[in-house]
């Protein structure tokens, strides 16, 4: 399929809306009748505005530089192009087709096409995700190839990606990187799916992007967009799910008039204990969730400005605890599900506040982002009143950042920085980590050279250091980590449908607290932790290769990738115990090497419009001359879905059907003393259902693990003690929005 | 609207303050199983727990446990 960039900047003979700033219209290219309802967006700037029934649209501003805007129809070819600011009068046509085309991503430091990155980043958007019934933001995120999920219970989840979890991971919530303890397997995410609109992966060493502890990859979540210009927007939901009982209920409120926006949201889950396939309920796997978000942003010509504010509040039980001497999966599961409180419990609570802001001059941007996060720990074990352990950890971050274009070149150069302090509560029984100060400090350029429409060449480099100094009298450690990374990338667009990509990149993560001087139960992990004092940093190079074939009907994406990973730290049991709780030791292997494919297709017949067929296949291998495998190696994965849809000219305007299959393999490549998995098959069905009356309602309902199979993820941190996954259920949510024009 | 946003990060605040009145339902093993000794909150429910145990008229300890797990 041709895409053609087709616009101009002419003067047209309708009238033109009297307001300041820059205006537009959108024609069909074939017709040339206005074309009502196009969403246009400028990604730097999230700011949308849709054209009217002439097809005219406006921006209340200007801006001095060029920058990319995108227009999107659902009955039209989505164009990509970019426009000067000080034009006015601008006119768009649109061909006609139904094939999305690339995404654009903000995850690799700068607002561009996928297309136009060397870098390997998936990008999809939550609402499609969310047409899978998934329950949090990791499991939906496992849609990705390569991408997993590491769980304790239902209520604790986290992403994988390429076998790489915790704190090789960098999470990003709008550009500020989440910290929550997620050095700890039994720590989740601590971030809702409430108003995110999107989400990047970036699979493979990214710390040239991001510093240090980003070697397995970068998950970038991004909130949905503000209301479109002049537009006040008011979405409830509610969610229930029939295997835990458990009820969802969100609000969420946007805002934009003038140049400023609003978005206000809440939510509160509250799931009992889930059900397993043979009846019986995972013990103490109920948790509950409070969820809150706002944010306000207003521009002025040339620069925007923006706040944020987020909190996440989890009350979750610990499954996996029992009094019994002799232990069997049957002491960990109960006949009566259950709800309220119980011991042992995890109480998380993550605050994130930023402040953003960007600059635009012709050919240059400056960005920059301050942001505090505070991360409270909170696990009782044996006593209601008195924490096991109690810690909080605060974090002051910023990055500074500028980028200047020209002709067909772009540099990033920027600085960022992260002062973490991390202090035990007195009242906390025990400590696991003693109190200590954490400073990062980085510098990086970014190079892109488009040497010609198909060559793309991109470099960065990044010096970083790290210092860790404990805080305690009794346990004194001082560290400083330094080292450069390294990423170089080539895109070569063979033809319209066909592109390669090669990129190389190197990552480093120091060692944690936790991994440097651990002593003492980690209850939620079930295990006693001895850390390693002389551990010395990580580091990897991986090769990823990407090849895309993409036509109208269809697409193809094969991704090899091979990374070298030098001073691997990890945990094993020792053989000891102390009190009947196994003792882990951290250690390093010297060398390994990480490689596998991830395989993607998707079909989208011409003859039948409606069906659209993907499939993603994963596989992941771990070598090392010192051991048989890294503990939690994801097994080789399978995934297909069939989705087909109906559109209709009534209040009820489209139906979507999906029926989902996944296969994994068993896992028995495994570390020393990990329990192997077996293979297993899971199959989910999903409806969604869009009404148009009096707003816009969106039911959806599905039924998950139709063949109630009772299988043991190999990432579960339950299988240890043979707890199966979610039997055979269904859900239900209804969602309801209201759109208000208003005037400005 | 400033008052919403306001609200809503008070609400955040408000969220993760201690909750010094808890309560919860406490029990011993004893030698025949768990003996049920009723719910206790507060000051009564911390100091139950800093002791740990429970004896009984005949003198004999028994851990306690509160919260049911």
């Amino acid at each position: 399929m041709k895409y053609l960039l087709l616009w101009a900047a002419a003067f047209a003979s309708s009238p033109l809306l009297a307001q300041q700033g820059i205006t537009g219209i959108v024609l069909d290219a074939q017709s040339q009748k206005a074309i009502q309802g196009v969403l246009i967006t400028i990604p730097s700037f999230q700011i949308q505005v849709r054209s009217d029934a002439k097809g005219q649209f406006s921006f209340p501003f200007s801006w001095s530089d060029q920058q990319a805007l995108r227009l999107k129809h659902p009955d039209y070819q989505i164009m990509d192009t970019s426009v000067f600011g000080n034009l006015s009068n601008l006119r768009f046509e649109l061909k006609l087709g139904h094939m999305t085309t690339e995404e654009v991503t903000v995850s690799a430091q700068q607002v561009s096409l996928r297309a136009k990155n060397t870098v390997p980043i998936e990008v999809r958007s939550i609402n499609e995700l969310q047409l899978s019934g998934g329950m949090h933001v990791a499991e939906l995120l496992t849609k990705i190839p390569g991408v997993y999920m590491s769980t304790l219970g239902n209520g604790i989840a986290k992403p994988v990606i390429r076998g790489m979890q915790g704190m090789r991971v960098v999470t990003l919530v709008n550009g500020l990187r989440l910290e929550g303890q997620q050095w700890g397997g039994d720590h989740g995410l601590g971030i809702g799916e409430l108003a995110l609109g999107s989400a990047e992966v970036i699979k493979g060493p990214a710390s040239v992007l991001y510093g240090a502890d980003a070697l397995g990859g970068v998950v970038y979540l991004q909130d949905e967009p503000y209301a479109r210009i002049g537009q006040q927007t008011l979405d409830v939901q509610q969610k229930w799910n029939q295997n835990t009982s458990g009820s969802t209920s969100s609000l969420l409120y946007k805002k934009s008039q003038g140049n400023k926006r609003i978005l206000v949201a809440g939510s509160y889950a509250n799931h009992a204990d889930f059900q397993l396939p043979n009846g019986l309920y995972a013990k103490n796997s109920r948790f509950h969730e409070w969820v809150g978000k706002a944010s306000y942003s207003w521009f002025k010509p040339n620069q925007i400005h923006q706040f944020r504010y987020a909190f996440n509040n989890t009350v979750a039980g610990i499954p996996g605890h029992t009094h019994d001497s002799l232990a069997t999966p049957l002491s960990f599961q109960v006949q009566t599900q259950g709800r309220k409180y119980s011991l042992p419990a995890q109480f998380f609570t993550n605050q994130l506040l930023s402040y953003e802001y960007k600059r635009f001059w012709t050919g240059q941007e400056f960005n920059l982002l301050l942001g505090q996060t505070h991360n409270r720990l909170v696990e009782y074990d044996e006593k209601v009143t008195k924490p096991f352990m109690e810690m909080d950890l605060l974090n002051s971050i910023y990055q500074a950042k500028w980028t200047k274009k020209w002709a067909q070149q772009q540099l990033i150069i920027g600085v960022a920085g992260m002062l973490q302090l991390n202090i035990n509560a007195p009242i906390a029984a025990d400590q696991l980590l003693p109190d200590a100060l954490t400073f990062d400090q980085g510098i990086f350029g970014l190079y892109k050279y488009e040497l010609s429409k198909a060559h793309m060449l991109q470099v960065g480099l990044r010096q970083d250091v790290r210092w860790i100094q404990t805080q305690s009298d009794s346990l004194f450690l001082q560290r400083r980590y330094a080292s450069p990374n390294l990423s170089a990338g080539w895109s070569w667009q063979v033809n319209s449908f066909q592109r390669h990509r090669l990129n190389f990149s190197s990552g480093f993560r120091a060692p944690h607290l936790s991994e440097l001087l651990a002593n003492g139960f980690h209850h939620g992990a079930l295990r006693y932790e001895i850390g390693d004092s002389s551990l010395v940093p990580e580091r990897s190079l991986q090769l990823d290769w990407s090849s895309d074939w993409n036509t109208e009907h269809g697409s193809i994406t094969v991704n090899p990738y091979h990374a070298w990973v030098r001073d691997y730290i990890y945990i094993q049991p020792n053989g000891n115990s102390i009190d009947g709780i196994p003792v882990f030791n951290y250690a390093q292997l010297e060398l390994g090497r990480m490689y596998g494919l991830d395989l993607s297709a998707h079909y989208h017949p011409h003859w039948l419009h409606n069906l659209h067929w993907e499939g993603n296949f994963s596989y992941i291998q771990f070598e090392s001359p010192q051991d048989s495998a890294i503990s939690l190696l994801p097994p080789t994965r399978l995934q297909n879905e069939i989705q087909y849809h109906w559109d209709f000219n009534g209040a009820i305007q489209k139906i979507e059907l999906s029926i989902s299959h996944a296969w994994m393999a068993a896992q028995t490549r495994v570390s020393f003393q990990e329990t192997p998995s077996e293979s297993y098959q899971l199959l989910h069905l999903n409806a969604r259902c869009y009404i148009e009356k009096k707003g816009i309602w969106m039911l959806q309902t599905g039924l998950r693990n139709l063949t109630n199979s009772a299988y043991i993820d190999h990432l579960s941190r339950l299988k240890n003690i043979g707890m199966p996954g979610p039997g055979r259920h269904f859900y239900i949510s209804l969602k309801y929005q209201v759109q208000q024009q208003i005037k400005d | 609207m400033k008052k919403l946003i306001l609200s809503v990060i008070l609400l955040g605040f408000l969220s993760i303050s201690c909750d010094k009145n808890k309560c919860a339902e406490c029990h011993y093993d004893g030698p025949s199983g768990e003996v049920e000794m009723g719910t206790y909150c507060g000051d009564e429910l911390h100091d139950l727990e800093d002791l740990g145990t429970f004896t009984d008229s005949l003198g004999n300890s028994f851990v306690v446990h509160c919260g049911e797990h």
